[in-house]
This record gives structure tokens, sequence and C-alpha cells, in this order.
């Protein structure tokens, strides 16, 4: 497989994550986050997977201090495949 | 949460209803206890009303889907049982005349607590990995704060009270205190954040609510209550700071409207 086929796949395992972590309160929360990331920092779900910060600072809008629980349910949901580039380096972000 | 609470101070509307209802029960106390009554017991229609209204529209948003889905459907149970008990009191005060004890509607408030208590467990159950022990045991120190003195009080206040009366007069504090527990810890954790405000406001209207029972209850023993006394003023305001809690939720899911482009080659 070439770099970019393993990337789209990557991405595809990794928007999974994010979107299960928060699809568990509710789809208009999913939402909500989707929109605030594209209003904010023109970028989707999959992208943030090169630009965690994004999403960091968008959880820790919506959620306050409790954005270390549905970072932590993402974490969860990433499982093995969270040890693996560039998703570690997402999670280290992430959770920092 | 800062500029949300800037939002709020600025929300015209939301002073106006507090300050309308405030001097609205505080007038027609002026004028006579008659007034008052019916004055305080027709404001508690529009105002519950309005409440189950903003609470079936945030509940149509989620479908049920997912467990803030769950939490805004039993938030509506809530309501319902509160506004229906609204409705029951109206009718029994000034229709029927009928004022049995325990009234009819303190059934229908006592059945909404449960409704509030599991809304807040469900609301909170995506964030139960975020709870500290230092957030829980502030939520335990925030609820004895208000239980223990309200209770202390009603029974040095009246030792002589039958066991059904201390019931009575206990159930309603208990009740709150129970809620205020899960509401303090949803503001704990959310504080910072944009979903945070309605907790704010659901642990102030909770607030009032004990300080609104325990007054109702001093006020009883005294026997200087009567219906329309002032008091009502925190009962109807938790009613409105729960509304507008709920509605800033409604404004926060709200889905923008899709732009629809007259000329579609203007997008290539």
């Amino acid at each position: 497989m070439d770099e970019k086929t393993i990337l789209t796949d990557n991405k595809a395992l990794f928007t999974i994550a994010v979107e299960d972590a928060l699809n568990e309160m509710g789809t208009p929360t999913l939402e909500m986050v989707t929109i605030k990331l594209f209003k904010e920092f023109k970028c989707s779900i999959p992208d943030c997977l090169e630009h965690p910060e994004y999403l960091k600072n968008v959880l820790n809008q919506v959620f306050g201090y409790a954005d270390i629980a549905v970072k932590a349910k993402i974490k969860k949901n990433l499982g093995e495949f969270g040890q693996e580039r560039p998703v570690n380096e997402f999670l280290k972000v992430l959770l920092k | 949460m800062q500029t949300n609470l800037e939002n709020l101070k600025g929300n015209k509307f939301f002073l106006f209803c507090l300050l309308a209802v405030g001097f609205a029960v505080l007038i027609s106390n002026i004028i006579s206890q008659q007034i008052a009554n019916v004055t305080t017991d027709i404001l508690y229609m529009p105002v519950s009303g309005g409440l189950l209204i903003i609470s079936a529209i945030i509940a149509i948003q989620f479908r049920g889907k997912g467990d803030h889905g769950k939490a805004y459907l039993l938030f509506v149970g809530f309501v319902a049982f509160w506004s229906t008990a609204e409705f029951v009191w109206f009718r029994s005060e000034l229709v029927t005349h009928l004022l049995p004890f325990p009234e009819y509607a303190d059934w229908l408030y006592l059945a909404g607590y449960p409704f509030l208590f599991f809304f807040s467990v469900y609301y909170l159950k995506p964030f139960r990995t975020a709870f500290s022990k230092k957030i829980l045991s502030y939520a335990a120190l925030a609820t004895m704060v208000f239980l223990i003195p309200t209770l202390y009080s009603m029974y040095s206040n009246n030792p002589n009270a039958s066991l059904p009366e201390i019931i009575w007069a206990a159930i309603y504090p208990i009740a709150d205190a129970v809620v205020l527990f899960p509401a303090v810890l949803g503001l704990a954790l959310l504080f910072k954040g944009q979903v945070g405000l309605f907790w704010s406001l659901t642990c102030i209207a909770i607030v009032l609510n004990i300080i609104a029972d325990s007054g109702f209850f001093f006020l009883d023993i005294d026997k200087s209550y009567y219906s329309g006394n002032p008091i009502n003023i925190l009962y109807l305001w938790s009613y409105i700071l729960f509304a507008f809690g709920i509605y800033s939720h409604v404004k926060l899911y709200k889905k923008p409207k899709k732009k629809s482009y007259d000329n579609v080659d203007e997008l290539k």
C-alpha cells in the first residue's frame, strides 16, 4: 500500500473514533463540534489528525473541564491503533 | 463561560422576565392578599408552560438519541410533572377551592424530582471519567451546606410535630438537596464550557427552590404563609432560570440554515 492509501485508511478509522465519542452524547453534539471546527478553523474531523490543536480547542470551548472525558473516550476508541503514527502524535497533542 | 454569562447579562428579555415577575408579585401583595394569590397562580401558568415548550424543543432536536437525548426526554418528564402540578394547584385554588392535605399537586411535584435527578445522571454519564474525588467532595459539601442547617432548624423549630408533619416538611428540602448534588457536579465540570451556562442556571434554580421550600416551611410554622406570598418569586424565578438555561442549549445545538446558491458556478 502506498503512503497516501495508508493515510486515507488512518483518517477513516480516526474519524470513526472521534465521531463515536461525540455521538455517545447525541447527533446534535457531533454536528455542533463539526460546525465549530469548520467555522473557526475551516477544517473537518478527518483534518484534525494533522491538526489536533483544532479539535482540542473546540472540545475545550464546548465542554470546559469535562473535555478530559471526551478526549479519554477518543483515546479508548482508537485502541491499539492509537500507538501507530500519526495517530500517536495526534493523541500526544490532544491529551497534553 | 465568561462570554456566556456576559451574553446572559446582556439579554434584556431574561432580565425583563425576572424583574416583571418580581414586581408583579410584590405590587399585587401591596394591593391585597387576594390579588396576590390570583396573580401568582396565573403567573405560574406561562412560566412553567414556557419551560415545557422549550424543553420539548431540545428533546426534539436530540430525538432521544445518545445519553443527552435520553437526558432531555427525562427533563421534559420533570417539567411535565411540575407544570401539571402548577395547573392542578391553580385549579384547586381558583376554580374548585378544594385544598386537601397533602395537595394532589404535592404528589406531582415529588414525582418530578426523580426525573430531574436522572436527567442529570444521563447528561453527566459521558463525562463520568472526569469525576475526581475533589469534585465529588465539593458537590457533597455543597449539598450538606444546604441540607443540614435546613433539617436542623426544621426540627428545632418544631420539636412537637408528628412524624408525618416532619416528613412532609423535610421531603422537599431533601429532594432539592438530592438534585443539587449532580447539578453542582455538572457546574464544576462544565463551568468553563459553552454547555455550562445551563448548569450554572440550574444550580441557582435549585438553590432558589431550597431557600423557597425552607422559607415556606418557616412561614407555615409561623402561620404567616398565605398563597401569593412574595416567597413565590423564588419559585417563579427558578422556572425562568431553568427556561433560559435550556434555551441556551437550544441555541447552541441549533442547526445553521443551509445557504442556497442561485448561481452554482460561483462555487466552482
